[in-house]
């Protein structure tokens, strides 16, 4: 499908789906709360203080957020949202793109529901995304070929005839 | 066979991304926790007012 400049062998597809539960001891509406405001999603939602990062929230339907992280190996991973609904204290619909420096890893829709249970919250974050071209880092592009090739051997080996 | 071992490197890679994102979101919610149980330890300095 794509004609660009990298090769067939380079472009890949991945699809993956997964579901994250956690019950927390506070109402929906606190929990909710956590997402929708901007210095206190700070708080939890980077990789922490002690990195230099640039943070950006405008939770509304339509609105972008943005976050970036320097790595030690200095590549910059970003994620870059948009909301898409949002239903106060129940449910909060968002895509997002990550990218290490200006490279795209992936684009996401990820759905987050709050849910009463008693006193406390049952949050389930659904997330599905396509991984886009097994992108990685060279050293890890070279594990995984080695890891590959370690499983190519062990299957000749056992695939040697009697 | 080339294309084939190729290929698979990448799903390997791509399957390491899957696990990456899933272990980035659950230290995420868990911290997500932390931060209303703090909340939920200090008193509201709205409310106390």
């Amino acid at each position: 499908v794509s004609t660009t400049e990298k090769s067939t062998s380079e472009r890949s597809t991945v699809h993956s789906t997964f579901v994250i539960e956690r019950t927390y001891a506070a109402i929906p509406e606190r929990v909710f709360a956590a997402w929708s405001d901007q210095a206190a999603k700070a708080q939890w939602f980077g990789p922490g203080e002690k990195h230099a990062e640039s943070y950006s929230l405008d939770f509304r339907e339509g609105g972008r957020e943005h976050l970036s992280v320097p790595t030690p190996d200095g590549a910059v991973y970003s994620f870059d949202a948009v909301y898409a609904d949002i239903v106060p204290a129940q449910r909060i619909v968002h895509t997002y793109d990550m990218h290490r420096d200006d490279a795209r890893i992936s684009v996401s829709v990820a759905t987050i529901e709050f849910e009463a249970v008693g006193d406390t919250t049952r949050l389930t974050l659904t997330e599905q995304g396509v991984f886009l071209d097994g992108l990685d880092t060279p050293a890890e592009r070279e594990h995984g070929t080695n890891a590959m090739l370690d499983a190519l051997g062990t299957h000749l080996q056992g695939s040697v005839p009697d | 066979v080339r294309t084939c071992s190729i290929e698979l490197a990448a799903l390997r890679t791509a399957e390491a991304w899957v696990a990456e994102r899933r272990t980035a979101w659950e230290r995420r919610l868990d911290r997500l926790g932390d931060f209303l149980a703090e909340q939920t330890n200090k008193p509201d300095q709205e409310s106390t007012q």
